[in-house]
């Protein structure tokens, strides 16, 4: 990762989807660091990456968003700040079936709200049952109890078109927030 | 003296809603069960004082067991309609059935969009009876053109003629049931309709009107605040059942009306279902997705919201359920709603900074306040702090060629 680069960070427990999330739009395949999960009682995936996730949107006027993701496990948090910082947005993804995704939730929140309180961050909660998805209702609760106003979706990363309404979303969050042009300070 | 005459009205309030309360959960005035109902009892206390503080604006106020109401001193170019109740003395439940009904008629006085008073039988537009009554006699009030209201005290009742539903209400009932069917009543009285025989069709054009979904919107946004999970409600599209639970959090209906509903289909009032649960085999949907389209479709301003009052976002809607497969529809939704996140907006601001068309906007906002996405700003000596978020240096200086370029590059959105 370099100062000036253009990046996104796609953040989240373990088996939440974000590896699958930057699969879906990388124009490259995705260089994966993924190790045999040895914790398999408690996640049940065969994979889970240890280090970054990298994939990357090649425009063509030759720009390029790296894509990021960083690895779940708690041991590996100091790593989230760090992706964070100077990236364009956070796409935080979450387990909705998981019984610790409220925790997980408030976990995430509190430190990418700290990275930059300018920066845009969106949730996308997957792997809800149908007819859970009023769930939500709870997972704005608890935004609100760290007084942040962030978007929440119910999706399925499975589906392109589902990565791409987070990353649609904070780029509307960029625009309505910069009608002209602005730039981070730091 | 406005302060008492506040607090007296607060006492009186708070004296019918402990009947209310009672009566709504057991059918009977049962005291022992005070300690069940205390907890509703002082939600609505909290509820009256909020709407006191509310009373010198024409803010909706959300009340627990009733409808959402203004609360206007002036009420201004008010329709008279004339109402009877039938008394009934066949059993203890039929009377306080219409004491009930009495009682909702008096505390919710100048709030409704019309004036109800209580007349005679012959001068009434709707007639208020206990299913017992002769048969002949209800004949008769239809055929002069009167509504008539049954309320019924037998959960069978509701079987005999399904026709009759329309205009029923099932012991228990609450007060909100009441004030919807009368507002329902009210706005096929203010159309030139009236009363017909069960079983005609009468009214089927105001079922898909704006003015029946606006009264479905307000019945939904009040079961949000109800715990009511157990119990259901029942509506009608396009000619078929939907189910709304109690608590407005689920609603199930056959798997094609889904996509009905979401393409704009509207909804017939809602009613209480009795002791009905759903059939097996309906396709289980969350309530948000029912508010959303209901709303979003309803193409006039709705009633509760002002063209020149702020809206503030609440919280964002959840586009990974509403969005449609007409991409430019849904980004423009979201584009409206980025623009509030930033900043509270009225109508033509938000239409401005969001690039969107009056149209879009106002869809937008109905859905949004009917989801409880949104409320309106207080008058604020010093306007709110717009919400930052910062352009990382990387991107440059041409930050909307690169948005477009990115946007080009994915398939997604419109630049604006």
């Amino acid at each position: 990762m370099s100062a000036g680069e253009i990046k996104i960070v796609f953040a989240g427990p373990m088996g939440a989807g974000k590896t699958t999330a930057i699969c879906s739009v990388s124009d490259v395949p995705p260089v994966s660091t993924e190790v045999a999960n040895t914790d398999q009682a408690a996640f049940a995936k065969e994979l889970t990456t240890v280090a970054l996730d990298f994939g990357q949107l090649l425009m063509s006027d030759g720009t390029v968003v790296h894509l990021y993701g960083t690895p779940g496990q708690q041991r590996f948090s100091f790593m989230w700040e760090i992706a964070a910082r100077g990236a364009l947005g956070v796409v935080l993804l979450l387990d909705g079936s998981s019984a610790t995704v409220e925790e997980d939730l408030r976990t995430y929140l509190r430190v990418f709200c700290n990275v930059a309180q300018s920066q845009p961050l969106v949730i996308g909660v997957g792997r809800l049952e149908p007819g859970e998805q009023d769930r939500l209702i709870d997972f704005h609760a608890v935004v609100r109890e760290l007084s942040v106003n962030v978007p929440i979706f119910n999706i399925d990363v499975r589906h392109r078109k589902d990565t791409l309404l987070l990353i649609e979303s904070l780029l509307l969050i960029l625009e309505a927030s910069n009608p002209g042009v602005q730039h981070d300070v730091a | 003296m406005e302060s008492v005459s506040i607090a007296i009205q607060i006492s009186l309030h708070a004296c019918m809603f402990f009947r209310h309360a009672e009566f709504e959960r057991s059918g009977s005035w049962n005291r022992n069960n005070t300690a069940r109902i205390l907890p509703d009892v002082i939600n609505s206390l909290h509820f009256i004082a909020t709407g006191a503080d509310l009373a010198t604006t024409a803010s909706p106020v959300r009340l627990p067991m009733g409808s959402t109401m203004k609360l206007s001193k002036e009420p201004v170019g008010k329709l008279e309609r004339r109402i009877t109740l039938v008394k009934s003395d066949s059993s203890r439940a039929a009377h306080n059935s219409m004491l009930f009904f009495d009682s909702v008629l008096w505390v919710f006085k100048g709030m409704s969009d019309s004036e109800w008073s209580l007349a005679s039988a012959d001068d009434a537009d709707v007639v208020v009876a206990h299913h017992e009554t002769d048969p002949q006699q209800l004949q008769q009030w239809r055929s002069a053109g009167k509504f008539v209201v049954i309320i019924s005290t037998d959960p069978a009742f509701s079987d005999v003629d399904a026709a009759a539903d329309k205009f029923l209400l099932q012991v228990p009932f609450k007060s909100a049931e009441a004030l919807q069917l009368l507002a329902r009543i009210d706005s096929l009285l203010s159309a030139g309709k009236k009363g017909t025989q069960p079983g005609e069709s009468s009214g089927s054009e105001a079922r898909n009107s704006p003015v029946n979904s606006l009264t479905v919107l307000e019945v939904l946004r009040m079961l949000r605040h109800s715990a009511a999970a157990t119990h259901w409600m029942l509506g009608n599209i396009n000619e078929q059942q939907i189910w709304v639970r109690g608590d407005g959090r689920q609603y199930r209906c056959p798997a094609h009306l889904v996509e009905a509903i979401r393409r704009g289909a509207g909804c017939s009032a809602l009613v209480s279902a009795g002791l009905k649960t759903p059939p097996a085999g309906l396709e289980s949907r969350p309530g948000f997705e029912l508010v959303w389209f209901l709303a979003y479709h309803t193409t006039t301003l709705i009633t509760e919201l002002s063209p020149t009052a702020s809206y503030r976002l609440q919280r964002w809607p959840d586009f990974g359920l509403v969005r449609t497969s007409d991409d430019v529809s849904t980004v423009t939704q979201m584009r409206i709603v980025a623009a509030l996140d930033v900043m509270p907006a009225t109508l033509a601001e938000l239409s401005f900074r969001a690039s969107a068309l009056p149209a879009e906007t106002i869809c937008t906002l109905n859905a949004l306040w009917a989801s409880d996405c949104i409320e309106p700003m207080r008058v604020v000596t010093n306007a709110p702090a717009a919400k930052k978020v910062s352009v990382p240096r990387s991107v440059g200086g041409g930050f909307k060629d690169f948005l477009r370029g990115i946007r080009k590059h994915l398939g997604i959105g419109v630049t604006s």
